[in-house]
């Protein structure tokens, strides 16, 4: 992993992922469920990338969800990248 | 310098390999998601390898929507372009479905996001690059 690189562009990451987390949130809440996949499978895409292994295990939780809809399951993962991005936020 | 086109439409992924890529590697990059840009640059001969995402949700040719599974088929089947080697590249990690992407494409490496070994990364562009430009010389 290139720290330097990934200190960088921390802030771009957490002012983006917040962007797709909020994203997410609105698809779930109008049960757009091709949405929800399509955005979870970004998040799952670029999270580790940058570092966050625990975001982009979210979003994967919330794209294998979404393939079967199960509600619940994406709540579930939806509820975890909204506590990390309050978290990351209040630490910033 | 080695010339590398990144296929990609998530600006985060975009950003990171492209610094990675320009940094770490000393590698050109040049990104699109036109197809047609996509192809052209490759016909030019003056694409070393193309770093190809799957799941495009933007790309268009000829009016249909197009991933980069169907990319690389169009690029693996032209005499012009077959010897770009294409990496493929996504989250996609259900068991088997990096033997079905390769075998279908014609691709020549498949890298799971999210890429969490940058190095590693960096190292099998590198390692595909020169193993193309000495089969090709």
């Amino acid at each position: 992993m290139d720290q330097e690189l990934i200190t960088e562009l921390h802030d771009i990451f957490i002012e983006e992922m917040s962007k797709r987390i909020g994203q997410l949130a609105h698809n779930v809440s109008i049960k757009d469920i091709d949405g929800v996949q399509f955005i979870a499978h970004k998040i799952h895409g670029a999270g580790g990338t940058y570092g966050f292994h625990e975001v982009s295990d979210l979003g994967k939780t919330v794209e294998t969800a979404a393939k079967t809809s199960d509600w619940d399951q994406v709540q579930l993962g939806l509820c975890g990248l909204q506590t990390w991005s309050q978290q990351i936020n209040k630490t910033e | 310098m080695a010339h590398i086109l990144l296929v990609e439409d998530d600006k985060l992924n975009i950003i990171i390999f492209t610094k990675l890529l320009e940094r770490r590697g000393k590698f050109q990059v040049t990104h699109s998601e036109d197809p047609e840009i996509i192809i052209e640059l490759c016909r030019s001969k003056k694409i070393d390898l193309v770093i190809m995402d799957i799941s495009l949700n933007k790309s268009k040719y000829q009016g249909k929507f197009i991933d980069g599974v169907e990319i690389t088929k169009l690029l693996k089947k032209d005499p012009a372009t077959l010897s770009v080697p294409v990496i493929l590249t996504t989250a996609h990690a259900m068991s088997g479905d990096k033997e079905e992407f390769l075998a279908e494409s014609g691709a020549e490496a498949y890298v799971t996001k999210p890429v969490t070994d940058h190095e590693g990364f960096i190292e099998q562009v590198k390692s595909m690059v020169i193993s193309n430009k000495s089969q090709n010389s």
